[in-house]
């Protein structure tokens, strides 16, 4: 009897080893409270929900302490369920699946209609190439630094897609830090509208755009792919699968599959990005300097990001006739994060001008910030890749 | 539609048959001369040659020839249904050329000749189609004739010989190199990764704006003469413009002028494109 008890005692002692209250490290209760505090913005204040939410909970999972005895739990652990679907991301096949979702619930009509705005998407990826600047000032390799500052794109899954190929180390850290800036974008983007813009320039009302035909609509993705592409080859899975997913919903001929494209695929993809890309931040790879540090360049980036957007309307209206001036406080929209950075123009256009309705305006740097940064990653992947 | 199909069996048949004929297979090279230097599996020391895949796909090459004569391309046949004559991207496979082929499927049925020059032949599966060769120069012993860059253009001579690796051994990223000597502050990539990023958004900007006034030049519809024309389609003109020209219609044929009981509402027929419709079903609170 003593031996029994004596053999269960030893059984629960080592069961008790296998826990998680044994394995925790301050590291994981941090990321943890990370993981919550995402979760909590997401559903108290709805900052970007579908995307905080799959990566918070995948914060919580990434981060349950156990003991690693190859049982193939972990996401770094070769052949465990996290593992296998953790390869989306770290071969960059999600990033084009979640572009052909983008594509296909994209409407390109209000930059068709105003094509002089796709500048203003050109324009604001200045924070990308500034932040590598300073990435590099900082000791991080060139790749790194690439890496690091497409987060400046506002785009996930370019960001996703450019360090699953330039900096794998620092994936979870860039990933986080983007969708994290993305879903703050009221947060950083309004005090940095309000500084560089005067009361005047404000409440400038743009002309409303024209009624786009159905051709055009259709033109738009072909000749859009055959030119981004041919410039930026690299750029290519990204760009194709955009503009594909545009042709799907713009050919009125593909209806099941542009459905599809923007709805269950893009949400299954969603999901799984959110989830892995939380789960990767397990605290004994994340929590590092240099992750501190690609926090704090991807603020930086995102605050010049915007800032170029608004100066560079400032700048152009410079050139541009009265009737045609835009309102600089659709620059902020040229980072791509879609629409939320549209919804920003909107919401202070009108609150300067409750008559102001300035989304659809908006929309045009908006999606042309989704081509500038995927192109933008194209260039860097060429350069450096 | 017979012309269609017709059309569409013949651009697939030329793609597919163009698609087969880009093999990125060559010599890299090649050892005639072998006193000291490589032992096959046998403990034996012979000629040898490489075949590299240059491309970035698997390439079986099981069925294609090897010869050293012009005018016998099917000299030695490489068996068909091995997995290793599947050539990984940009991997290797060496043959060994003793004249042996019992040895293996990699021992081909030829040898080469110390003393003269020799040419290397490898040809397409058909046995006809040449899809590189090489002439190899009389080398000294134990040294090989291989191209400077596994793939590239450039033949020479090579004292450190590489059976089966890269002829240069690749240990460092030169393009990175460069960038962080050249460019320490990220000037130059700002600089012109910023200008390929306006070029591509402006020269698809230009394309948009020129292709709207075209399209419209060719899809405007003749003027005919003695009919009132609208300068603008009907698509075009707003929902609230063709409801006060249907209400001043409505007053003239009605001769209501006067009479202002008639109630009309505007009313949206068309779902205009929002987008926030691509969210709005996330949302838990609708906008106010």
């Amino acid at each position: 009897m003593g031996d029994f008890l004596q053999f269960l005692g030893e059984n629960i002692k080592e069961f008790l080893t296998y826990t998680g209250f044994a394995n925790a490290t301050s590291g994981h209760l941090i990321m943890i409270l990370v993981g919550l505090v995402f979760i909590y913005l997401a559903v108290r204040h709805e900052f970007e929900p579908m995307l905080l939410i799959p990566i918070g909970f995948g914060m919580l999972i990434g981060n349950i302490p156990f003991k690693e005895v190859g049982l193939e739990l972990g996401i770094y652990e070769e052949g465990s369920v996290l593992n296998i679907l953790h390869q989306g991301v770290l071969k960059g096949w999600y990033p084009p699946l979640v572009f052909l979702g983008i594509g296909a619930m994209t409407d390109f009509s209000s930059l068709i209609s105003n094509p002089k705005l796709m500048l203003v998407g050109a324009a604001a990826q200045i924070g990308i190439f500034a932040s590598y600047s300073l990435a590099l000032s900082l000791g991080f390799d060139p790749k790194q630094a690439a890496a690091i500052g497409i987060i400046g794109g506002a785009d996930g899954p370019t960001a996703i897609f450019l360090s699953s190929k330039l900096a794998p180390n620092f994936l979870g850290a860039i990933a986080v830090s983007a969708y994290s800036y993305m879903a703050l974008v009221p947060v950083i983007q309004k005090p940095v509208m309000r500084l560089l813009t005067t009361k005047k320039e404000r409440v400038i009302r743009m002309k409303p755009p024209r009624i786009v035909s159905s051709t055009e609509k259709i033109v738009f993705p072909i000749a859009g792919l055959l030119m981004t592409a041919f410039m930026v080859p690299s750029g290519l899975p990204l760009l194709g699968m955009l503009f594909l997913g545009n042709l799907l919903k713009e050919s009125g001929v593909t209806r099941r599959l542009a459905e599809t494209a923007r709805g269950p695929l893009i949400d299954t993809i969603t999901i799984l990005l959110g989830l892995t890309v939380g789960a990767s931040t397990q605290a004994s790879q994340f929590l590092t300097w240099d992750s501190i540090k690609i926090f704090t360049l991807g603020a930086f980036s995102f605050i010049i990001a915007t800032a170029g957007g608004v100066l560079f309307v400032k700048l152009f209206n410079l050139f541009l006739s009265k009737d045609s001036k835009i309102n600089p406080l659709i620059g902020n929209a040229g980072v791509s994060a879609v629409p939320a950075s549209a919804r920003i123009s909107q919401v202070m256009g009108l609150k300067y001008d409750p008559k102001n309705y300035l989304l659809m305006h908006a929309m045009g740097p908006n999606v042309a910030g989704v081509i500038g940064s995927a192109v933008a990653a194209g260039v860097l992947l060429g350069f450096l890749g | 539609m017979k012309i269609r199909i017709g059309f569409f069996v013949l651009i697939t048949f030329l793609s597919t048959v163009l698609y087969a004929q880009v093999t990125r297979v060559c010599f890299n090279e090649v050892l005639i001369n072998n006193k000291t230097n490589f032992i096959d599996e046998y403990g034996q020391r012979s000629a040898w040659f490489e075949l590299f895949n240059a491309s970035y796909g698997i390439v079986d090459i099981g069925g294609c020839y090897l010869s050293n004569d012009r005018n016998n391309p099917t000299m030695y046949m490489i068996p068909k249904g091995d997995v290793l004559t599947k050539i990984q991207q940009r991997q290797h496979v060496l043959f060994y050329a003793d004249g042996t082929p019992h040895k293996g499927n990699f021992y081909v049925n030829f040898t080469l000749d110390t003393a003269s020059v020799n040419v290397l032949y490898f040809f397409n599966a058909d046995g006809k189609s040449l899809i590189d060769s090489v002439v190899v120069p009389i080398l000294p012993a134990d040294l090989s004739y291989a191209r400077t860059i596994d793939g590239e253009e450039n033949w020479e001579i090579m004292r450190r010989v590489t059976p089966s690796t890269n002829n240069l051994t690749l240990d460092r990223n030169e393009k990175v190199e460069k960038f962080a000597k050249n460019d320490p502050y990220g000037i130059g990539m700002t600089l012109s990764a910023i200008s390929v990023v306006f070029s591509v958004l402006v020269l698809l900007s230009l394309f948009f704006y020129w292709f709207a006034i075209v399209f419209r030049k060719v899809t405007a519809k003749p003027k005919k003469t003695g009919i009132l024309r609208s300068p603008v389609r009907a698509d075009e003109i707003p929902g609230e413009v063709i409801a006060a020209i249907s209400a001043a219609l409505y007053e003239l044929d009605n001769d209501v002028h006067d009479i202002e009981h008639t109630i009309i509402t505007i009313e949206r027929t068309r779902r205009t494109y929002s987008p926030w419709s691509s969210k709005i079903y996330g949302l838990r609170r609708l906008p106010q």
